[in-house]
């Protein structure tokens, strides 16, 4: 064997023991036969090997300090993580002297890059002066020895804004090595029980940080949707389910109507909401999206029809109706018209979410054992499974990219935690730290 | 030959007819006449002896009477004819009629005392139910709680019996107003159930309105998922979670 064969084969070596390390982890990749009458097939992780990536800290090029350099490091090792395509090499599997090591490729030792088995290596150092950072980020492929040119650049920012800086790089990578912008700096809101009888409206950036609580009573808070710059939510902090939006640190209300007013739904303009009118019948309609006026009646069956999802060009509505017994996945025009099933196994449906591409729309079911998943199905009705056997798995919400799913989990026994996942269902990681008891993940597209 | 009485040999009140002889044919005679004369004739004395029994047995009887209506309230009419026809000189009915009320008399007197721990409670309840009928608020923990199957928003027989009686006491307390809150179990989409919990409320609204209560006085909630009654995650804790429950405004 030639040197340089076997410089390649170890990292190759080492990236086949990662995947079936994540095999071990990830929902199986078989085929599953009965549970809905039909073959459902649950992509795996085997088709792509994780990346190896080399992130070894980084330094001063003057001012900051150590927190700041554990805080960009951090960021960034927890963004790569969550992506899902991106296996972090740990600090101590770096045998020799970093210190030697330069930012260029003349100065960089490669060869101990690729002994330590890293594909990809990320350097970077950082100038603080007088409140501003400039990051210097740079990536190298290690079997070629070059620097790879990014739609990255690194620029001045404030120092309250530098995770967000070191988000916009790590999306940079990932749309180096995908093709498509990542999502980190992205936000989610979901819900949170503080004590029994009290739910309240809170706010993160996807990975976990800068969390921030919206609500301020002593009600219960639900259903939290972005939309017309801020996040529409419904409180109980009346006595009824009224919806309210979040704006600006501040709290309007926007639809009071007798029963309910929920599941806000914004489009370009166009608020869809499920409203009950005292309790005489339960369907969604067009309402303003600052008033609250009744502008349209979308549904007018007898049984219940709610929670309403656009399709991102905002001309259609999937949504939920017990109409045929159960509730199921329909799908309608966004005046109302062409109404139609697109789920039929199963007798419990519920929670769509249009994603960004490919019409799929992510739903909750429940199978025969009462255990809830997350499934996707298009408007023609065709359905792929995302989650099984991992707890009960609910709520999902795409991201803008409609490459990651935000949902809730109860695997792990600690009650109903947040997870992400990519897409096809891989690498499904918990993002919330601590605590329990969260629902209704949302996450602004 | 003696003349035989023509009733209870045991009925010592009415005596024999003393037989005076003379010729056989006489007594023949004597004999129809006595015989005729007993056919058509009552004894000659009123049965005070019985009916002062009876009146004793049913005085006896009084101080249990309210555990005993029925029976009291026999045995004194029975008394009462058994008077009425020594008025009329009807001594033979009065006697048996008298008779009749002493054996009832006793009878009540001792069905009273058996029944008599069950019925002072009946009475004690039966008299606070009393007091709150004049202008007292309804209390809503007198309203009970109706419980639904899973996933659904009909009434069972058990709920309609329940609503069955809150209709009685709404219609009792015809000032109050109800708010009827809507629950589900914790499972399943928390929007779908806010509808689910509105539907159950407003099933227990309709069937009072058949039942004829105004429906201007009873509103309607849905609280969906978000209060459960019972925090536990069995089967049986859920059950009591997909329930309505009655508030008095």
């Amino acid at each position: 064997m030639t040197p340089t064969t076997t410089r390649l084969l170890k990292p190759l070596l080492f990236a086949l023991a990662l995947v079936l390390a994540q095999v071990a982890t990830n929902p199986t990749a078989s085929a599953q036969e009965g549970d809905e009458g039909i073959a459902i097939d649950i992509r795996g992780g085997l088709k792509r090997a994780l990346i190896p990536l080399a992130i070894p800290p980084v330094r001063s090029l003057g001012g900051g300090d150590a927190q700041m350099a554990a805080e960009i490091t951090q960021t960034l090792k927890r963004d790569l993580i969550l992506s899902g395509y991106f296996n972090i090499l740990p600090d101590d599997s770096f045998f020799f002297d970093l210190g030697t090591d330069g930012m260029t490729p003349t100065t960089i030792n490669f060869e101990n890059w690729n002994n330590v088995g890293a594909s990809g290596l990320i350097k970077g150092g950082y100038k603080e002066a007088s409140g501003q950072v400039v990051l210097d980020m740079r990536l190298f492929l290690v079997d070629k020895g070059t620097q790879i040119n990014l739609t990255w650049q690194p620029k001045a920012v404030g120092k309250d804004r530098l995770r967000y800086e070191v988000h916009e790089f790590a999306d940079a990578i990932i749309e180096y090595y995908t093709g498509n912008r990542g999502i980190f700096g992205t936000r989610i809101s979901f819900v949170a029980r503080t004590r029994p009888g009290e739910k309240h409206i809170y706010m993160m950036d996807m990975d976990g940080a800068n969390l921030r609580r919206l609500t301020k009573n002593d009600s219960v808070n639900l259903l939290p949707a972005f939309g017309a710059g801020g996040v529409y939510y419904t409180s109980y902090k009346d006595g009824n389910p009224n919806l309210y939006l979040w704006k600006g640190g501040s709290e309007q209300l926007i639809s009071a109507q007798p029963g309910q007013n929920s599941g806000a739904a914004f489009c370009k303009g166009k608020l869809a909401v499920t409203l009950s009118q005292g309790g005489s019948n339960t369907d969604i309609y067009l309402i303003d999206p600052n008033s609250g006026a009744v502008q349209a009646r979308l549904t007018d069956h007898w049984g219940i029809d709610t929670s309403p999802t656009w399709s991102p060009d905002c001309s259609r509505i999937a949504f939920v109706s017990d109409r045929a017994g159960g509730p199921q996945i329909y799908v309608m025009n966004a005046d109302g018209s062409d109404q139609k099933k697109i789920t039929f196994q199963g007798t419990y449906n519920t929670s769509p979410d249009w994603g960004p591409r490919d019409n799929l729309i992510a739903f909750t079911a429940r199978d025969e054992r009462g255990q809830y998943d997350i499934f996707t199905v298009t408007p023609e009705g065709r359905i792929d499974r995302l989650t099984q056997n991992q707890g009960s798995n609910e709520d999902p919400s795409w991201s803008p990219n409609g490459r990651y799913i935000v949902f809730t989990s109860t695997r792990g026994g600690a009650g109903s935690r947040i997870y992400i996942m990519r897409a096809d269902g891989v690498n499904q990681t918990m993002i919330t730290e601590t605590g329990g008891g969260f629902s209704s993940p949302t996450w602004a597209k | 030959m003696p003349a035989r009485p023509l009733r209870d040999p045991n009925l010592s009140t009415c005596k024999p007819l003393l037989m005076t002889w003379t010729s056989s044919t006489h007594r023949f005679l004597l004999l129809l006449a006595t015989l005729a004369l007993f056919a058509f004739a009552a004894c000659a004395e009123p049965p005070t002896d019985l009916i002062k029994q009876a009146e004793d047995a049913l005085l006896g009887a009084t101080s249990v009477s309210e555990c005993a209506e029925a029976e009291y309230r026999e045995a004194e009419a029975m008394l009462n004819q058994a008077k009425a026809l020594v008025e009329s000189g009807d001594y033979e009915e009065a006697a048996v009629k008298a008779q009749a009320a002493l054996d009832l008399a006793r009878r009540a007197k001792a069905a009273g005392e058996a029944n008599w721990e069950a019925c002072q409670k009946a009475k004690q309840a039966a008299s606070t139910d009393g007091a709150r009928k004049y202008g007292d608020v309804l209390d809503p923990k007198l309203l009970k709680t109706v419980y639904f199957p899973y996933n659904e928003a009909i009434l069972s027989d058990e709920a309609k019996n329940v609503l069955q009686s809150n209709a009685d006491l709404l219609r009792e307390f015809a000032d109050s107003q109800v708010i009827v809150e809507g629950h589900c179990d914790e499972r399943g989409s928390t929007e779908y159930n806010i509808a689910l919990g509105e539907r159950r409320s407003q099933a227990v609204r309709k069937y009072l309105m058949q039942l004829g209560i105004d429906g201007g006085r009873i509103g309607i909630l849905s609280w969906g998922e978000e209060k459960p009654a019972d925090a536990g995650a069995g089967e049986d804790a859920l059950a009591r979670n997909r329930r309505a429950e009655f508030r008095v405004k």
